[in-house]
């Protein structure tokens, strides 16, 4: 699914993230402190073309939502940096077989205050334009 | 007939069906205005001149090999291409509800590309060399394909009355996709007549010469006045050459269409 192709290709940025570790896919453990989220965040309708048949979108144009928290709000921004510059601008780039045309983030990344541990919080949500995920994923 | 949501055209050129590469198509048939005012008259009057035809689309493009744009940028300047466009779907058993529009013409303009961050889109204009017909389907193809042999197709009262002097009686074919194997004799077909759908005794009308490959073909009207008034019925009668090397497995794509007016 997008949250796996995502937390992937984060995985394999080098920017010291490494999935299931200190990087997640729409859940927040209670450790460590440090670490990023991504989840899905509706966006908009599919593209369609003329004469075709359910299932078959010539794209989708899902918005996902990346937050990270950190003891520190410079840290959890900086982690957050890190990740917008892996993924915003990415063109025709084919993760785990599924094309991504295009990941552009909204805005720039933004405070989102601190959590129920007193950890600071950073979140950006990013437009994605994908080619559909075949029947066994999402 | 109700609103309909427009989701369904289909768009064939030559030998390619690019309908799920279109997200709009315009079918433009208008005749030029000719001003017949005179002194004395109060109004304006007009008075309908030559009729023009053109087809307008655009779509997502598509830069694969056989895909939109290799093909039409091809095309751009060459005469006699057909073009049979469907505004709200093909009908997927031969009746005699036109339900396409068919037309010979030559590619204007094909226009690639546009602003950052848009799914690459294209613009395509193409004019009509000749008359623009309401297209009758006589076979589709397009999903359920030709056997090696003859195809018969579904017979179709074109006309309860006949033909009127002045009509004349058109067709089209276009082969969307074919077996190699059958590159060498080809996929031949006729457009015949008859008085009953029985298709007992039967006149050829129109017959297509083979094809040894994808492409389409506008087949030159005939007129009525070499036409049987008494032969309502039409179908198509599509061949693929039988032979040792065109065996059960080797199929063709395409659609017949027939029009007259």
């Amino acid at each position: 699914m997008i949250l796996d192709d995502l937390c992937d290709k984060l995985s394999s940025g080098s920017i010291g993230l490494t999935s299931g570790t200190n990087l997640f896919a729409d859940e927040w453990p209670d450790a460590p402190d440090t670490a990023a989220v991504v989840a899905e965040a509706g966006g908009y309708a599919p593209v369609h073309a003329m004469s075709a048949s359910p299932g078959q979108a010539v794209a989708e144009r899902p918005r996902v939502q990346v937050l990270t928290r950190a003891p520190k709000y410079r840290s959890a921004r900086q982690l957050m940096h890190n990740i917008v510059q892996t993924l915003d601008g990415l063109n025709n780039t084919t993760i785990n077989g599924t094309r991504y045309l295009q990941i552009v983030a909204v805005s720039s990344p933004t405070t989102m205050g601190v959590d129920a541990s007193g950890l600071k919080r950073c979140v950006c949500n990013l437009d994605v334009i994908k080619a559909l995920h075949t029947s066994t994923s999402t | 007939m109700p609103p309909i949501v427009f989701t369904c055209a289909h768009v064939l050129i030559d030998g390619y069906d690019f309908s799920q590469q279109f997200t709009d198509l315009e079918v433009n048939r208008a005749s030029e205005d000719l001003d017949v005012s005179g002194m004395g008259s109060n109004t304006r009057k007009h008075k309908g001149g030559v009729h023009d035809v053109s087809i307008t689309g655009k779509g997502h493009l598509s830069l694969e090999s056989s895909q939109m744009d290799p093909v039409i940028f091809g095309k751009v300047g060459t005469d006699a291409q057909l073009v049979t466009a469907f505004v709200n779907g093909i009908p997927w058993v031969a009746c005699s509800t036109t339900g396409g529009y068919g037309v010979s013409v030559v590619s204007l303009k094909h226009t690639p590309g546009g602003s950052y961050g848009t799914l690459l889109p294209f613009d395509l204009d193409i004019k009509a060399q000749g008359d623009l017909v309401h297209a009758v389907v006589l076979d589709n193809a397009l999903s359920t394909q030709w056997q090696p042999g003859a195809n018969n197709g579904t017979a179709v009262p074109l006309s309860t009355s006949g033909m009127s002097t002045g009509e004349k009686l058109y067709g089209g074919f276009h082969i969307t996709a074919m077996s190699t194997a059958l590159a060498g004799a080809g996929v031949t077909a006729v457009i015949a007549a008859a008085s009953s759908s029985g298709f007992a005794t039967s006149n050829t009308r129109i017959t297509f010469s083979a094809k040894t490959c994808k492409s389409g073909t506008w087949a030159t009207p005939i007129a009525s006045s070499a036409l049987s008034t008494d032969q309502p019925f039409v179908r198509a009668v599509i061949t693929l050459a039988t032979s040792t090397a065109v065996s059960t497995g080797n199929v063709a794509s395409g659609l017949v269409w027939v029009g007259h007016q």
